[in-house]
C-alpha cells in the first residue's frame, strides 16, 4: 500500500502513480410513479419548504412565530376558562369567534406574504420551470398543487385556532350536547370565514410572487400594496363628501378581511379595540372577494397557462 | 506503481492520497463536512503540488464543496485545511494569493466584464489595475466583448470573464470549479491550453469537472470523488487503463426477465447476462449493436422492455465500476 | 466615476447594483406615498392644519410605515442579494477587512435611502403647507426624524440579513406588527423601539406644544443612542462576515 498518509513520501520507483479505493455506489431501483402522485408530492414538497422543514432555523422562524401567535392565544384562554370556572363566561363572551379572526388576520396577511413568494419565486429564478413542464407535470398541474399548497397552509391558520375555540366552547359547555345543538352554525361559519379570507390573501400574493423574482421584494411589495393602498383609501375617505363616499370602503383592501370576518362571525365583543364600523353591509364585500379572485385568476392564468 | 483494490483488500476508510514527491500547496487532512444529517464530505485526506490537478466526480459528489473549503467559504466541520501553509478561514490576507473561478454563473450582470475584473483588480490593492485588468481579459481572448454588460454574456463569455478576474492578480493558487461548463468547443479547446500554461507557470491549478474526458485533457493527477469521499486518486491514464479491461454492463428491465435472458444469449457480442430479480444486467463487448437489437429482440419475442441503463456508459458508471463490490 | 470606483469600490458597485434592481424603485415609491396624502389633504376638505396634518403625518404613517418600508428594501438587499445571488464570494476572496465592506453597503444603502426619502418629504412639505404656514422648522423636523430612523433601521436589517434570507419579512413583521404591538399593550417597551425613537428626534426639532409624544427621548439621549445602534450593529456584521459561511 503506497498511499497511506504517513507513507506519502516514498516516490514509487517507476511508471505512473494511480491507484482506485473501495467505495459504495447504486443506481435507483424504486418504482416510477404518475402524475397523479407527481402533483401530491410537489404540493407536499411546496408545503415542507414553505414551513422551512429540513432548512436552517432562520428558515422556520417565520413560520413558528405565526403558528405560535395563531395558537398559543386560544390554548390559553381555553385553558385558563377549564381552569378557573368563575372567570370562564366572562372570558368565553370577550373572546369569541370573531375577536380571534380579527386577531388572526394580520397574521394571515404576514403568511401569505411569506408563503406565496415561496410557492413560485425560486422555481423561476434558478429556471426550474422547464425541468418541472418537461416531466409528467403539466402547467395546470404545477398551478394546481402551488394553489392546493397555500391553500392547505393558510386554512391551518384561518381555520384551525377556530375550531380549537368552538371545541373549546363544546367540552366547556354544562351541557355539550345541547351546546352543539344551541349552535348549529357556527362551524359552517367558521369554515367559510376561514376559507373566504385564506383565497383572499393567497389570490394578491401569488400574483405579486408570479411577477416579483426576490422572495423579499414580493413580500414587501404584497404588505407594503396592501397597506398602503388601505391608508390612501382612508385619506381619500375622510377628504371627500358625497353619497357615494362609503362605497371607497370596497376598495381598501386591508380592511375587506375584517368585514367580512364581522359579517359572518358578529362583531368583536370585548378587550383591544374593535374594528371601525363598516359603513356597507357586509355581504357587498363579498363582491370585492370575488372581484379580486377573479382578476388574480385571469392574471396567473395569462401568466402561466397562456405562455404555451 | 498502481493499486487496484477490487474485490480483494479493501482499503480502510480514511485512505488518502499525497503526490510521490515535491512541495504541497494544499494539504487536506481528514475533512468531513456535513449539513445537518447529509453528508457532504467523508474524511477526504489529499495534499496536491504545484501543476493542474483534476478533481473528477459526478453531480453532488462534494466537489464543490471541497473547493469551497480550500477557498475558506465555509468551514470544514471536522479536519484541518492548510493552504500555502497557512489556515484559511478568516485570514483574508492569504486571498492575495488566491483566486476562485466560483460555480455559479450569476456575475453582477449590470457591470461590463471589464468593469468586473478592473473592480476584482481594484479589491485586491494592485498598483496599477487597468493594466492588469486588460492583461487579464487578454488572456482569456475577451478583449472584444470587454465592454459589454455580463448579463448579455452567453455562458462561455462568463466563463472566461470569470477567470480573467480570478487571474487578474497572479495568484500562486488557482481554484476552478467546474470551469468548461458552457463553453463551446474551440473556447474549451483555449482554456484547456490556458489552464496547462498556468499550470507549466508553476502554479497550483485544481479543477473541478464531471466530464472525464474534459479531465484527461487538463490534468496529470485526479482526484476521483464520489459520495463525498475520494474513490481514485493519482494518474489519469493509471486509473483509465484499470477500467478499460472490463466489458461494459447494461441493466435491462422486462416484463419476462427469464425468458428475455434466453433471448439475449443468442447475441454474439453478449459475454454474459445475470438476472437480478426483474432486471437483467449484461455484459457485452459491444454496446452499440446491443442497443440496437435489443428492443427488436423484445418486439419479436413480445416481452414488454421497461428500463434500459447503461452501468458503464457515463462517468457514474465508471465509478459503478470502480467502486463495485 | 473612476475615482470612486477606485477608492471605495464596494461602495461604487452597491451604487450600480441599486441603479439595476428593482428594489430601488419600490423603495422610491414607497417614499412617494406621503406626496399622495398630501395631494389628498391639499384637495380634500380643509378640517386640520397644514401643520397638524404634517406632524400626524410623520408620527402615524412615515415614523411607523414609509421609513422602515423604504429603509429595508435596500438595506436588506446590500448584502443579501450578494448572498442570495451567490455573489458574494467576489467580496469575500480579497484581502481586505471586513468591517469595510460591510461598512461600504450600508453606505450606499443609506445614500441611495435617504436621498429617495429627503426628495418625498421636500415634495410632500411643499404640497401640504403652503404660505405662511410652511416653516423650514417642520422640514428640518421632517428630515432629522427620518434620518434617525433610516440609520438604526438600515444597520440593523443589514445586519439581520447577514443571518435571515428572509430578512426583508422580519424587517416587515418587526416594524409593522412588533413595533404597533409594543406601542398599544406594553408602553415601558418603547424605549427599545426604533420607531418610537424615530419619532422622539421629530417631536424634539419640531419643538411645537402642540405636538406630544408618550415618554418622548431627550434629543442627546436619542443621538447616543442612534450611535449605539448602528456602530453595534454593523461591529457586528462584520464580525459575522469574518466568519460567515457562504455556500
Amino acid at each position: 500500500m503506497s498511499s497511506v498518509p504517513g507513507d506519502a513520501g516514498s516516490a514509487p520507483a517507476a511508471g505512473p502513480y494511480g491507484e482506485i479505493f473501495d467505495r459504495g455506489y447504486q443506481h435507483y431501483q424504486g418504482r416510477r410513479e404518475g402524475r397523479a402522485h407527481a402533483v401530491r408530492a410537489l404540493t407536499l414538497y411546496s408545503m415542507r419548504r414553505a414551513l422551512g422543514v429540513k432548512k436552517r432555523w432562520t428558515a422556520k422562524i417565520i413560520p413558528i412565530f405565526l403558528y405560535a401567535a395563531a395558537f398559543v392565544p386560544v390554548v390559553t384562554i381555553i385553558g385558563v376558562r377549564a381552569l378557573v370556572t368563575q372567570v370562564s363566561a366572562q372570558l368565553a363572551e370577550g373572546f369569541n369567534y370573531s375577536f380571534l379572526a380579527a386577531a388572526i388576520s394580520p397574521l394571515l396577511l404576514i403568511y401569505a406574504a411569506a408563503a406565496a413568494p415561496e410557492m413560485l419565486c425560486d422555481d423561476r429564478r434558478e429556471n426550474v420551470l422547464p425541468l418541472y413542464f418537461s416531466r409528467a407535470i403539466t402547467r395546470v398541474d404545477y398551478l394546481l398543487a402551488k394553489v392546493l399548497a397555500l391553500g392547505l397552509l393558510m386554512g391551518s391558520i384561518a381555520i384551525v385556532p377556530l375550531l380549537v375555540l368552538f371545541v373549546g366552547n363544546t367540552l366547556l359547555a354544562d351541557a355539550p350536547l345541547t351546546y352543539l345543538r344551541q349552535h348549529p352554525g357556527d362551524i359552517g361559519r367558521i369554515l367559510i370565514t376561514g376559507t373566504l379570507l385564506s383565497v383572499y390573501y393567497a389570490a394578491i400574493g401569488l400574483v405579486i410572487a408570479a411577477f416579483t423574482a426576490r422572495k423579499g421584494v414580493a413580500a414587501a411589495l404584497y404588505i407594503g400594496f396592501i397597506t398602503i393602498e388601505t391608508g390612501v383609501v382612508e385619506a381619500l375617505s375622510l377628504a371627500v363628501s358625497g353619497a357615494w363616499k362609503d362605497y371607497l370602503d370596497l376598495f381598501s383592501l386591508g380592511n375587506v378581511p375584517d368585514r367580512i370576518v364581522q359579517w359572518l362571525l358578529g362583531p368583536a365583543s370585548g378587550a383591544g379595540s374593535a374594528p371601525v364600523g363598516a359603513p356597507l353591509q357586509g355581504w357587498t364585500y363579498l363582491f370585492t372577494v370575488a372581484a379580486v379572485v377573479t382578476v388574480c385568476g385571469v392574471v396567473m392564468h395569462r401568466r402561466y397557462l397562456a405562455e404555451e | 506503481m498502481v493499486e487496484l483494490q477490487q474485490g480483494t483488500g479493501k482499503r480502510e476508510p480514511d485512505a488518502g492520497f499525497f503526490p510521490p514527491a515535491g512541495p504541497r500547496t494544499i494539504e487536506v487532512t481528514h475533512v468531513s463536512k456535513w449539513y445537518g444529517d447529509v453528508v457532504a464530505v467523508a474524511d477526504v485526506t489529499f495534499a496536491v503540488g504545484p501543476g493542474v490537478t483534476g478533481l473528477l466526480g459526478p453531480n453532488g459528489a462534494g466537489k464543490s464543496t471541497i473547493l469551497k473549503m480550500l477557498a475558506g467559504l465555509i468551514a470544514p466541520s471536522i479536519g484541518t485545511i492548510r493552504v500555502l501553509d497557512q489556515p484559511v478561514r478568516a485570514n483574508p490576507a492569504l486571498y492575495r494569493r488566491i483566486g476562485l473561478v466560483p460555480e455559479q454563473e450569476t456575475i453582477y450582470p449590470f457591470l461590463t466584464g471589464r468593469e468586473f475584473v478592473r473592480l476584482n483588480a481594484v479589491l485586491q490593492h494592485l498598483p496599477d489595475p487597468d493594466d492588469a485588468t486588460t492583461r487579464a481579459i487578454a488572456r482569456v481572448d475577451m478583449l472584444a466583448a470587454a465592454d459589454r454588460a455580463i448579463g448579455g454574456y452567453s455562458k462561455g463569455m462568463r466563463q472566461r470573464i470569470k477567470i480573467a478576474a480570478a487571474l487578474v492578480h497572479e495568484p500562486e493558487l488557482l481554484i476552478l470549479d467546474e470551469p468548461l461548463t458552457g463553453t463551446d468547443p474551440l473556447q474549451r479547446l483555449q482554456l484547456i491550453r490556458l489552464i496547462r500554461e498556468l499550470g507549466a507557470e508553476g502554479r497550483t491549478v485544481i479543477v473541478s469537472s464531471h466530464v472525464l474526458h474534459e479531465v484527461e485533457r487538463l490534468a496529470d493527477q485526479i482526484l476521483v470523488l464520489v459520495n463525498g469521499k475520494l474513490a481514485a486518486a493519482g494518474d489519469y491514464r493509471a486509473i483509465r487503463d484499470k477500467m478499460d479491461e472490463h466489458a461494459r454492463r447494461v441493466r435491462v428491465r422486462a416484463a419476462d426477465p427469464r425468458r428475455f435472458a434466453a433471448a439475449l444469449i443468442q447475441l454474439p457480442t453478449l459475454e454474459s447476462v445475470h438476472i437480478d430479480g426483474d432486471a437483467l444486467v449484461v455484459e457485452t463487448n459491444d454496446v452499440r449493436s446491443f442497443y440496437r437489437a435489443v428492443p427488436k429482440i423484445a418486439r419479436d419475442q413480445g416481452i414488454r422492455l421497461y428500463e434500459v441503463t447503461a452501468l458503464d456508459d457515463s462517468l457514474a458508471s465508471v465509478f459503478a465500476y470502480v467502486t463495485a463490490r | 466615476m473612476m475615482s470612486l470606483s477606485r477608492r471605495a469600490p464596494i461602495l461604487w458597485l452597491t451604487l450600480r447594483q441599486f441603479r439595476a434592481g428593482r428594489a430601488t424603485w419600490l423603495a422610491a415609491l414607497f417614499a412617494a406615498t406621503p406626496i399622495l396624502l398630501a395631494v389628498i389633504h391639499r384637495l380634500g376638505s380643509r378640517s386640520v392644519s397644514d401643520a397638524e396634518f404634517l406632524a400626524n403625518l410623520f408620527l402615524e404613517v412615515l415614523a411607523p410605515t414609509v421609513v422602515p418600508l423604504a429603509t429595508l428594501m435596500l438595506a436588506t438587499n446590500a448584502l443579501g442579494n450578494e448572498l442570495a445571488d451567490r455573489t458574494v464570494p467576489y467580496l469575500l476572496l480579497k484581502p481586505i477587512a471586513r468591517a469595510r465592506i460591510v461598512v461600504e453597503k450600508f453606505l450606499a444603502s443609506a445614500l441611495v435611502t435617504s436621498l429617495t426619502l429627503a426628495v418625498g418629504l421636500l415634495v410632500t412639505w411643499a404640497v401640504a403647507s403652503s404660505g405662511a404656514e410652511r416653516s423650514s422648522r417642520m422640514l428640518a423636523a421632517l428630515l432629522g426624524g427620518t434620518l434617525a430612523g433610516m440609520l438604526a433601521y438600515g444597520a440593523l436589517f443589514m445586519l439581520i440579513s447577514l443571518l435571515i434570507q428572509r430578512a426583508l419579512l422580519v424587517g416587515i413583521i418587526y416594524a409593522l406588527i412588533w413595533e404597533s404591538a409594543l406601542a398599544r399593550f406594553i408602553p415601558g417597551v418603547k424605549l427599545l423601539s426604533i420607531r418610537h425613537f424615530s419619532q422622539s428626534v421629530f417631536v424634539r426639532l419640531l419643538d411645537d406644544p402642540t405636538v406630544t409624544l408618550d415618554r418622548a427621548l431627550q434629543l442627546p439621549s436619542a443621538l447616543a443612542v442612534l450611535v449605539v445602534v448602528t456602530v453595534a450593529a454593523l461591529t457586528v456584521a462584520s464580525l459575522l462576515l469574518r466568519r460567515i459561511n457562504a455556500a
